[in-house]
């Protein structure tokens, strides 16, 4: 832990004013880095059993904020924060993480690595003194330090049920933008960002539109927008996710020929086999 | 007076030899073995008395030593029985004293003087042909040892038999050919699974190690049963190796005879013993009872972690060592393993229309109990999932090949394996095979392991199609049936 040590007062200089104006901010923060980089940044938030298309639609998004000089702020948990976080700090960029636990505690402890980095570069913060272990109530209340330090909240992936909903709410709350990546109707893992959708949340496809809704549309960004695939095992694979039986049947083509393209596109990239056996684009 | 008979004793699947001396001589009246028996060998004691006096022999009324030679050699088993009685006869001068001169006698006597089978006949007669001696065994073992090429054996079904003399040695016939091994699971009765089907098929042609994952009743059970019918009956040698095995474990040996390929599932509770094999005196496990066929681990998480580890080092060699303090034993172990999980505890991670239910640690908590060494070895890996009920209950024939066609397939590709290519992996590669699975395995930063396996699968798929070279098709199927790098 080579960070400095921070505390941050309510009311005090230096307490972040974004946050300060929610409804129910934090008396203390308590953190570990560099506390000016808390500027105001795009929270993204995801499920934690992510399909490689969550994964790889906040990876997108994260690289791209982090690019234009948006702190991407989350809660360091596996699967969609961690990759937000990872993605940030690839592209060069700042990011914030909000623990429900000790800003100086490992938790999940499969993102220590990460949070050490962290520590060092950037922040991290949590409203609990240092210390303190990790406790259920307390992910479901930083939930709301996450939607108040940022400007926006991007909900990449969340099925049903989903602790992303009380981020949402709490975004709500506190008068932020809740933005959504629309995912398949087929797929259990995107039920709870499509109903964010219908409740109204506004759905992203693409960095242009992402930045055309936070009003960033003057920033230079590199074209990191989504790519279309032309070929048609692709193409079906990237409308839904197939296992090799199904896809076989649907372009009625035969189980050995299916398995030989599977196999090439998998080993070029262009496709990825998920841990359910099914291949699909991500 | 004193007499000697050759007998053996089992170690490993050899049959060792052992002679059994008699001194018959004047003193108070005692029966003593020495020489290392266990207790089924001392308790031959009060058979050997018994089957004696029934058969209408007289057991001496005095000093009577049977001793074991080699004496430091541990002796178990109730073969005893046969060697001791004939000893003993022949030092009282009951019988001619050189009458079973090149003769090995294994068998155990009945209080009745019936001779009955003991474990391992095999083992004993392959000994006896070894040894250039005729084999004296119970009648009822005659079509096990007739699987033997070259031996002389003699069957006795009652003591009281060898007044006329030592029984004539029946001749061995040639039994007919095998019939085909029937398939518990037909491929046809499957409906869907095309990719787990054409999986079997090279997993039989190959040899492979096959993993099958999916949700509760999706039908890996009955896949891996549809396995065992594909493979070709056994052949000569492996029938002997198989049924020898089978022998020294106690099992009925005869259905290897026959040429049915061995079909092993253990449950999961089985022990490291029960799976590899050991105990004492040391037993074959099950997966050298499924030497030359298939082993079957339904619920692979499910079986202790010492049970799967000790698996590692036989999957790769094809052979079981136990060490023990006085000697180690090999057992032959060269299986095609097929395996079969849930993806996780509850069972539904992944599947499309039910969730999951399980923490998210807990699903690799699950998958971690196999091992990364145990996952590295199995050379293909397939998710099977739950069909649909309107596949399932269509009228229409299944797809894809028949059990009868597809162990036509296996058998064509496999001798095209043997003598229709030149050997060598590496060598077999075409240009445009070795550039896609360079490219391959650099994107998937594959283990040197890893790349060897999917070569080997790769040459499988050649030889299906009987092409000489691998053909970079044949590779990216290969890729297709990768098992996850423990990652």
């Amino acid at each position: 832990m080579n960070g400095e040590r921070f505390v941050l007062e309510l009311g005090q200089p230096g307490y972040p004013p974004q946050l300060a104006d929610t409804p129910d901010p934090p008396r203390r923060l308590y953190g570990i880095g560099d506390s000016s980089l808390i500027a105001s940044g795009l929270a993204i938030v995801g499920a934690r059993k992510a399909t490689p298309y969550g994964l790889r639609s906040t990876r997108l998004f994260a690289s791209w904020s982090a690019g234009v000089g948006l702190a991407v702020i989350s809660g360091a948990a596996i699967g969609c924060d961690g990759e937000a976080h990872r993605a940030a700090i690839d592209a060069g960029g700042v990011t914030i993480a909000v623990l429900g636990c000790g800003a100086d505690v490992d938790y999940p402890r499969r993102s220590a690595g990460m949070l050490a980095h962290m520590r060092e570069n950037t922040a991290v913060l949590s409203e609990l003194p240092f210390g303190t272990p990790p406790a259920r109530w307390a992910f479901v209340r930083r939930n709301r330090i996450i939607a108040g330090l940022a400007r926006a909240l991007l909900v990449v992936e969340a099925g049903l049920p989903s602790g992303t909903f009380s981020t949402a709410d709490a975004a709500l709350d506190a008068g932020r933008d809740v933005f959504v990546v629309p995912g398949s109707i087929f797929s259990p893992e995107s039920r709870g960002s499509n109903r964010l959708m219908r409740q109204g949340a506004v759905p992203v496809t693409d960095v242009s539109e992402l930045a055309e809704a936070l009003g960033m549309t003057g920033v230079h960004h590199r074209a990191a927008n989504v790519q279309i695939e032309c070929d048609s095992v692709t193409r079906a694979l990237a409308a839904d996710p197939l296992r090799p039986d199904d896809l076989a049947r649907a372009l009625g083509i035969d189980i050995v020929s299916a398995a030989r393209t599977l196999g090439r596109l998998e080993s070029s990239g262009a496709i990825v086999r998920y841990a359910d056996g099914r291949y699909g684009v991500g | 007076m004193q007499a000697a008979v050759t007998t053996a004793t089992l170690h490993g699947v050899d049959a060792v030899r052992v002679e059994v001396q008699a001194d018959v001589s004047p003193g108070l009246p005692v029966f003593g073995i020495v020489g290392l028996p266990d207790i089924a060998v001392q308790e031959a004691r009060d058979r050997v008395r018994a089957a004696l006096r029934t058969a209408g022999y007289e057991f001496p009324n005095s000093r009577v030593i049977v001793n074991l030679a080699p004496a430091p050699l541990r002796k178990h088993g109730t073969g005893f029985d046969l060697p001791i009685a004939l000893a003993v006869l022949c030092a009282t001068g009951q019988l001619p004293a050189r009458a079973f001169d090149c003769v090995a006698a294994v068998g155990e006597l009945g209080l009745d003087a019936r001779v009955r089978e003991v474990p391992g006949m095999l083992a004993h007669a392959i000994g006896a042909v070894t040894r250039g001696d005729a084999l004296l065994g119970p009648a009822d073992a005659h079509d096990v040892v007739s699987a033997v090429p070259g031996l002389s054996f003699r069957g006795l079904e009652h003591l009281a038999a060898l007044r006329q003399g030592l029984p004539a040695a029946r001749a061995i016939t040639e039994g007919a050919p095998p019939p085909a091994c029937p398939a518990q699971v037909m491929l046809e009765d499957i409906a869907g699974h095309d990719i787990a089907k054409r999986c079997l098929i090279v997993a039989a042609a190959g040899g492979h190690h096959v993993l099958l994952t999916g949700p509760p009743g999706s039908g890996k059970t009955m896949l891996a049963r549809a396995l065992a019918g594909l493979l070709p009956p056994l052949d000569e040698r492996e029938r002997l190796e198989s049924a020898l095995i089978h022998s020294v474990a106690g099992l009925d040996p005869r259905p290897c005879i026959e040429g049915r390929r061995p079909f092993r599932a253990p449950h999961h509770s089985c022990t490291v013993a029960g799976l590899v094999g050991g105990g004492t005196p040391p037993r074959p496990g099950e997966i050298s009872l499924a030497h030359n066929g298939v082993l079957f681990l339904d619920e692979l998480p499910e079986f202790p972690p010492a049970a799967l580890q000790a698996l590692r080092q036989p999957v790769e060699e094809g052979v079981v060592t136990l060490v023990r303090a006085n000697g180690a034993v090999r057992y032959p172990g060269r299986v095609t393993l097929v395996s079969a999980m849930n993806p996780c505890p509850c069972g539904f991670a992944g599947d499309p229309h039910r969730s999951c239910t399980c923490a998210t640690g807990a699903v690799t908590r699950y998958q971690s109990r196999i091992g990364g060494p145990l996952f590295d070895r199995m050379d293909m890996t397939i998710r099977v999932d739950r069909i649909d009920p309107e596949l399932l209950l269509s009228d229409g024939p299944a797809t894809g090949v028949s059990t009868e066609a597809a162990r036509a397939i296996v058998a064509d590709a496999q001798a095209f394996a043997v003598d229709g290519r030149p050997q060598g992996l590496r060598s077999s590669l075409s240009p445009d095979a070795r550039i896609e699975l360079q490219g391959a395995a650099r994107s998937a930063r594959m283990s040197g392991r890893a790349v060897t396996r999917l070569l080997r699968v790769a040459r499988t798929l050649a030889d299906l199609e009987r092409s000489t070279r691998i053909q970079d098709v044949h590779v990216a199927e290969a890729l297709a049936y990768r098992s996850w790098e423990s990652s």
